[in-house]
C-alpha cells in the first residue's frame, strides 16, 4: 500500500460510433463527428503521457457494433502503444471478438482481461500494485461479473469491470448486474467501472467505485463535458480527478414559447459557446407552437445561424395556448381529442406498434423501424406530440 | 313561421287571389304561365323583400298581403303595395337574409343543385361540422396528405418518403457490407503477409547463396586463370633470370661510370678550352721556345734592373748601384709580438698600456705589409761590374727573342714582353698539363665504362639487359601480386562452372524479385485497406440514412396517431354533437330512397357522400347520377331548412322534382310529407302526376289557371 502512483480510468469509448439524432447532411461535419470519439481518446492518451501515469484502464465498450474496422482497431492499437505504459482492457456488451484479433494485434503493453477473472501485478517503484479484471463472456451476459473479482489485502488493487450497478440510471438492459454491496469487502480499493454513460462515483473511499462516463457524448441526452479520470493514489488513498477530453460538447438548450409571439423573442439571448452541439427542446404554450411546427428544420437552422452551433432537434414539447383543465371539459372537437387521448395513453409501446400495423397494412413496409421505435420507448412520446400537434391544428387552423 | 293567408290584388298575372294554405304540405298546380312562379315570387319577395325579386317586373299596381304566424302563434301581416314590399318582411324574426331564403327555402330546380352556400359558406360551419371542427375537412386533408406522403394508407408504394428511405438505407447497408467484406480480406492478407515475408527472406537467403556460389565459381575460374598466368610469368621469369645481373647496382655502376666518363670528358673539354684560351695569345710566338728559355727569361728579368742601372751608369759613368736592405721579416715579427702582448694586457692588466702596445704592433705590421705590397724592398741581385755583362744580357735577350719570335724593341720592353710570354707560356703549359691530365682521366673513365659495358656485350647489350631486368621486375611483381590469389588448389571447386552459377543466380534474382514484389504488393494492399476511409464514410452515410428513416417513420407515426386521435374524437364528438341538419338530411334521403341511400355523415369530408346500403359503397358527388344528386341535395336542403332558422319559414319549391323519374318523385314526395310536419311546404308544379302524388301525401291543392 505504500506506493504513490497515478493511473487514468476511462470507459465506453465507442470509437467510430456515429452521432444519433443528428443526421448530418454536411459531409465535413459528418466526418468530424465520426472522428470525435477518437479525438477524445487521443487526448486521454496525451493525459497519460503528460501526467506520467503509471498505467491506463479501459472498462469496456471500446468500439460499437459495426464500427470496429481494421482502421479503427489499428488506430486504437497505435494509441495504446503511444501511451508507453501498461494498458488494461475489459470487453463490454458492445465489444465483439473480431477477426482483427490476430491480424492487428494489440501492442505488448496491453493486457485484455478474458472472460475468466485474472490479475496482473505491477511493480511500481518497488511497490506491488494489482490490476484485476474480467470481460463479458458474451454480449448479453447477466452474470454478476463484479462478484468474481477480489484483491489482495496487502496491496493496492484496481478492479476493472463493465457492469450495471443496480439502482443507477442508465443501466439499460441490466447486463452484468450487481449490487452496490457486491463492491464492498472484496479487497478492491478502486472499482474502475464502465457501462453507464453518465459520470458518477457510486462509492467514495474504501473503496472508490467510479463510472467515468463515456468519453464523447453521442446523442442529445449525453450533454456536458465528457472524458476520463486521473486517479492519484498517495499512501493508499485515491483522489480521482475528472479531466474533460471531449471533441464536441453537447449543450442543452430549452426554449419556452409561453408569452412569446415572435421567433426573435425566442432566439435572442441564447448564449452558448460556438461550435457546440445543441440539444434543442421547445416547451411552453403559445402561438409560436404552430409557427415552429410548420417548419421545425427551418427553426433549427435559425438557431444554428444565430448561435454558430450545430443543432440537433428541435425536440418539440410545446403546444397551443390551451388550458388543459378547460380543454378537458370543452364541448368541442379539441376537447374531445383531449378526452380520447387517455385511451391511447394506456397502451404499451408494443400495443401502440400493433395498433399502427393493424390500422395501416401498408405500414408493414416499416415494421422493423416501428418495432425499434417501440423498443426504444419512443412511441408514447410520439403519441403525446401527436396530441399537441393535433390540438394546435384544431384550435389554430391548418398550416 | 307559417303563411296563414295570401291575398293578392294584383301581382304579375295574378289578380284577386285569396288563398288559405295548409300549415303543412301544399301543392299549387296549374299549367305553364298559370302564375305559379309568380305566386312563388310574390310569397318570397313579400316574406323577404331584399333582394327584390326580378320576376315578375315590379309594378306600381302590385298589391297584396300575406298573413304569417310565427312559432309563438303571433300573427303578422306583410303588405306589398306598389313595387316594394313594406318593411323587411320576416327577415328579423327568421334571422336569415333573402339570399339564404332563396338558396335554401325558395327553390327552383337550379337552386336545388346549387349547394355552394351549404358547402362553403356559414351554413356549413354552423350546421355541417361539430363544434370547433370548422377546419376539420382542411385539417383532415392536410393530415392525410402528409401521412400518405410518408406511407400511403391503402397500398404499398415505392414512391413515398419511407419507401425511398428504405431503399436508400438498404443500398447503403449493402454498400457497407460490400466494403466491409473487402475489409475482411485484411485477415487473409495479414496471414498471407507473414508467409510472403518468410518467402522473401528465404529467397533472399537463396539469392545470397547463389551469389556466393557464383563468386566461388568465379573465384575458382579466376584462380585457374591466375594460375595459368602465374605459370606464364614464372616461365618468363626463368627466361629473364640471367639478366638479374643487370640489376640496379649494375645500373648504378654503369651510371656512375658514364657520369665519370662524361665528367672527365667535360673537364677535358674545359681543359681544352683553357688550353686553347691560353694558347690564343701565343699564336705569334713559339710557346715551346718560351718555355725552353724560361731560365734565360727569368735571368733577364732579374737582370733587368741591373741592366737599367748599367745603362744609367754607363751613361752617367756610375758603376755602382746602390742597394738597400730593410729589416723585412724582423720588423714584421716585432710588430706581431707587440700586438700579442698588448692583447694579453688588455684582458689582464692596465688597459691603457695594452691599448698602446696593440697600436704600436698594428702600425709596425701594417707598415711591413705596405712595404711588401709596393715592392720597395727588394733583394737586389748581384750587380755586374762591366759592359760585358751588358752585352751578354743583350745577346741573351736577342737569342731568346729570336727563339721566341718577338721583335726587338728594347731591353726592358722585350724583357717585359718575354716575362708576359713566359707567364702565358707557363699558363699554356699548365693548361696543357691540365689538359693532358684531363684527357688521361677521360680516357681512363671511358675505358672503365667500355670495360664495364663489354661485360654486357656493349652499351646496347647493357641497355637490352636493363630493359629485360625491368621486365623481370614487373614479372616478379605480377607473380607476387597473383600468388595470393592463386591460393591452394581446392578439388571441390575445381569443377565449378561459373556459367551455370550465373544462370542459377539470375534465376535466384528473379525468384527473389518476385517474392519482394509479392510481399510489397500484399503490404500495399494492407496499407490501402488501412488508409481507405471509404467504409467509414459508408458507415456514416448508412447511419445518417438510418437516422433519416427513423425520423421519417417517427413523423409518420405521429401523423398516424393524429389520425387515430382525430377519428376517435370525431366518432365520439359526432355521436354526442351530431349535426341535426345531417341527421335530418339523412332521414329525408332514407325516406326518398326507401333506405337504399344514407347520407355519409362524416364532417371531415370536403364534399357530401352517400352510402349505398345495398352494397356498402360510398359515393361522392362525382359518382352520383343526376337523379341521386337531386335527391341528396333536396334532402340536404330540407335538413338545413329545418335548422337554419328557428322560425322555419315556409319552403317554396318550384317543381324541383320535374326531372325526377316517378320512383324518385314518389320518394321525394314522401320526404316532403315528413318534412311538412315541421315546416310549411308549398310545392308548385305543372305536372299532374306530381300533383297527384302530393295530394296522396295529404297536400292541400291550389289550382291556378282556374277561376278562384
Amino acid at each position: 500500500m505504500g506506493a504513490d502512483f497515478k493511473f487514468v480510468h476511462c470507459a465506453d469509448l465507442h470509437l467510430g460510433c456515429r452521432f444519433s439524432g443528428l443526421a448530418a447532411a454536411d459531409p465535413v461535419l459528418a466526418r468530424r463527428l465520426a472522428e470525435a470519439a477518437f479525438r477524445s481518446f487521443q487526448r486521454i492518451v496525451d493525459l497519460v503521457r503528460t501526467e506520467q501515469a503509471d498505467f491506463l484502464v479501459i472498462a469496456g465498450d471500446i468500439f460499437d457494433e459495426g464500427t470496429e474496422t481494421p482502421r479503427t482497431r489499428y488506430r486504437f492499437a497505435q494509441e495504446l502503444a503511444r501511451t508507453a505504459v501498461p494498458c488494461f482492457l475489459v470487453r463490454g456488451n458492445h465489444d465483439h471478438v473480431t477477426s482483427w484479433e490476430d491480424s492487428i494485434p494489440f501492442p505488448p503493453n496491453v493486457t485484455v482481461f478474458g472472460p475468466q477473472p485474472s490479475t496482473k501485478t505491477l511493480d511500481i517503484r518497488g511497490h506491488p500494485v494489482e490490476v484485476t479484471g474480467v470481460s463479458f463472456p458474451d454480449l448479453h451476459t447477466k452474470t454478476n461479473l463484479a462478484a468474481q473479482l477480489h484483491g489482495s489485502p496487502d496491496r493496492y488493487t484496481v478492479a476493472v469491470v463493465h457492469c450495471s450497478v443496480a439502482g443507477i440510471a442508465g443501466s439499460g438492459a441490466g447486463y452484468a448486474p450487481c449490487q452496490k454491496n457486491d463492491l464492498l469487502g472484496r479487497g478492491v480499493n478502486y472499482w474502475a467501472l464502465g457501462h453507464i454513460h453518465k459520470r458518477q462515483a457510486i462509492l467514495e473511499n474504501s473503496p472508490w467505485a467510479v463510472y467515468p462516463g463515456n468519453i464523447q457524448g453521442l446523442n442529445p441526452d449525453e450533454t456536458g463535458p465528457k472524458g476520463a479520470y486521473l486517479v492519484a493514489v498517495t499512501r493508499g488513498q485515491a483522489v480521482p480527478e475528472f479531466r474533460a477530453t471531449q471533441e464536441v460538447l453537447w449543450q442543452n438548450v430549452d426554449l419556452d414559447i409561453t408569452g412569446k409571439t415572435t421567433l426573435n423573442e425566442l432566439i435572442d439571448g441564447i448564449a452558448i459557446p460556438r461550435d457546440s452541439l445543441l440539444s434543442l427542446t421547445v416547451r411552453g404554450r403559445g402561438p409560436l407552437d404552430r409557427v415552429i411546427r410548420a417548419d421545425p428544420a427551418g427553426f433549427a437552422r435559425q438557431i444554428a445561424d444565430a448561435s454558430g452551433c450545430t443543432v440537433a432537434g428541435p425536440h418539440l414539447l410545446c403546444g397551443p395556448d390551451l388550458d388543459p383543465a378547460v380543454l378537458m371539459t370543452a364541448p368541442t372537437l379539441a376537447g374531445e381529442t383531449a378526452r380520447v387521448l387517455p385511451e391511447l395513453q394506456q397502451l404499451s409501446e408494443k400495443e401502440l406498434a400493433d395498433l399502427l400495423l393493424k390500422t395501416w397494412k401498408a405500414a408493414d413496409t416499416a415494421t422493423d423501424t416501428l418495432r425499434e421505435l417501440a423498443a426504444a420507448g419512443r412511441l408514447r412520446p410520439l403519441l403525446e406530440d401527436a396530441a399537441r400537434d393535433l390540438l394546435g391544428r384544431l384550435t389554430e387552423g391548418p398550416q | 313561421m307559417k303563411i296563414t293567408r295570401v291575398r293578392i290584388g294584383s301581382y304579375g298575372s295574378l289578380k284577386d287571389l285569396n288563398w288559405v294554405p295548409a300549415l303543412g304540405l301544399n301543392v299549387v298546380y296549374g299549367p305553364n304561365e298559370a302564375g305559379k312562379t309568380t305566386l312563388k315570387e310574390f310569397l318570397a319577395g313579400t316574406l323577404f323583400p331584399k333582394p327584390a325579386p326580378k320576376y315578375p317586373a315590379a309594378r306600381n299596381s302590385d298589391r297584396g298581403e300575406i298573413t304569417v304566424t310565427d312559432c309563438r302563434s303571433t300573427a303578422q301581416v306583410l303588405v306589398r303595395d306598389g313595387k316594394k314590399a313594406e318593411g323587411d318582411g320576416i327577415t328579423a324574426q327568421c334571422r336569415i337574409g333573402g339570399n339564404e331564403y332563396r338558396k335554401i327555402y325558395a327553390l327552383s330546380p337550379e337552386d336545388l343543385r346549387d349547394t355552394a352556400l351549404i358547402e362553403k359558406g356559414e351554413i356549413r360551419s354552423r350546421f355541417l361540422t361539430i363544434p370547433g371542427g370548422n377546419d376539420l375537412p382542411a385539417i383532415t386533408k392536410e393530415l392525410d396528405t402528409e401521412r400518405n406522403s410518408y406511407l400511403p394508407d391503402l397500398r404499398h408504394s415505392r414512391n413515398c418518403i419511407i419507401a425511398h428511405d428504405l431503399a436508400a438505407t438498404e443500398e447503403l447497408r449493402r454498400r457497407e457490407a460490400e466494403l466491409s467484406s473487402q475489409d475482411s480480406a485484411y485477415t487473409a492478407l495479414s496471414a498471407a503477409q507473414a508467409a510472403l515475408d518468410t518467402r522473401e527472406q528465404e529467397t533472399a537467403a537463396a539469392l545470397q547463396k547463389s551469389q556466393q556460389d557464383l563468386a566461388t565459381a568465379r573465384s575458382a575460374a579466376d584462380r585457374a586463370g591466375i594460375q595459368e598466368r602465374l605459370s606464364t610469368l614464372q616461365n618468363r621469369e626463368k627466361e629473364l633470370a640471367p639478366v638479374a645481373r643487370a640489376d640496379r647496382t649494375a645500373a648504378a655502376t654503369e651510371q656512375q661510370l658514364r657520369n665519370a666518363a662524361e665528367n672527365t670528358a667535360g673537364r677535358a673539354a674545359d681543359a681544352q678550352r683553357i688550353r686553347d684560351t691560353a694558347a690564343a695569345p701565343l699564336t705569334d710566338s713559339d710557346p715551346g721556345a718560351v718555355i725552353r728559355h724560361r731560365a734565360e727569361i727569368r735571368d733577364l728579368q732579374q737582370q733587368g734592373p741591373f741592366h737599367s742601372a748599367l745603362v744609367r751608369a754607363q751613361t752617367a759613368g756610375n758603376k755602382t748601384v746602390p742597394t738597400g736592405r730593410g729589416p723585412g721579416p724582423l720588423m714584421l715579427a716585432a710588430g706581431l709580438i707587440l700586438l700579442a702582448v698588448g692583447l694579453v694586457l688588455m684582458f689582464t692588466a692596465d688597459s691603457t698600456l695594452a691599448l698602446g702596445l696593440v697600436g704600436a704592433g698594428l702600425v709596425v705590421v701594417l707598415a711591413e705589409i705596405l712595404f711588401l705590397r709596393h715592392g720597395r724592398r727588394k733583394t737586389p741581385a748581384p750587380v755586374p761590374q762591366d759592359s760585358v755583362t751588358l752585352v751578354r744580357l743583350e745577346q741573351q735577350l736577342d737569342t731568346v727573342a729570336r727563339a721566341v719570335g718577338i721583335p726587338r724593341r728594347g731591353f726592358d720592353a722585350d724583357v717585359e714582353c718575354l716575362g708576359e710570354l713566359l707567364q702565358k707560356a707557363d699558363a699554356l703549359q699548365a693548361a696543357e698539363s691540365e689538359l693532358a691530365a684531363a684527357r688521361k682521366q677521360e680516357q681512363e673513365a671511358a675505358g672503365r665504362l667500355t670495360l664495364f659495358l663489354q661485360g654486357y656485350g656493349g652499351a646496347d647489350g647493357f641497355a637490352a639487359e636493363r630493359k629485360n631486368y625491368e621486365e623481370l621486375g614487373q614479372v616478379r611483381a605480377k607473380i607476387e601480386a597473383l600468388s595470393p590469389s592463386a591460393g591452394p588448389a581446392d578439388p571441390s571447386i575445381s569443377t565449378a562452372d561459373p556459367t551455370a552459377a550465373q544462370a542459377a543466380l539470375v534465376l535466384a534474382q528473379q525468384t527473389h524479385r518476385n517474392a519482394v514484389q509479392a510481399a510489397a504488393a500484399n503490404r500495399q494492399q494492407l496499407q490501402d485497406i488501412l488508409g481507405d476511409q471509404t467504409l467509414e464514410d459508408a458507415i456514416s452515410s448508412c447511419t445518417a440514412a438510418e437516422e433519416t428513416l427513423t425520423a421519417d417513420t417517427a413523423a409518420w407515426v405521429r401523423l398516424a396517431f393524429e389520425k387515430l386521435l382525430l377519428d376517435r374524437a370525431c366518432t365520439v364528438a359526432y355521436r354526442d354533437h351530431e349535426p341535426r341538419v345531417l341527421a335530418d338530411a339523412d332521414r329525408f334521403l332514407a325516406v326518398m330512397t326507401t333506405d337504399r341511400y344514407r347520407l355519409s355523415r362524416d364532417p371531415r369530408g370536403p364534399t357530401l357522400a352517400v352510402t349505398d346500403t345495398s352494397t356498402g359503397e360510398t359515393k361522392d358527388e362525382k359518382a352520383w347520377s343526376s337523379g341521386l344528386g337531386d335527391q341528396v341535395r333536396l334532402a340536404l336542403k330540407l335538413g338545413v331548412a329545418l335548422s337554419l332558422s328557428a322560425e322555419r319559414p315556409p319552403l317554396l319549391l318550384d317543381d324541383v322534382l320535374l326531372t325526377s323519374d316517378p320512383a324518385r318523385r314518389r320518394g321525394a314526395v314522401a320526404a316532403l310529407k315528413e318534412a311538412a310536419a315541421a315546416v310549411q311546404i308549398v310545392y308548385f308544379t305543372c305536372d299532374p302526376s306530381t300533383r297527384d302524388l302530393l295530394r296522396e301525401a295529404g297536400a292541400q291543392e291550389l289550382a291556378l289557371g282556374e277561376t278562384i
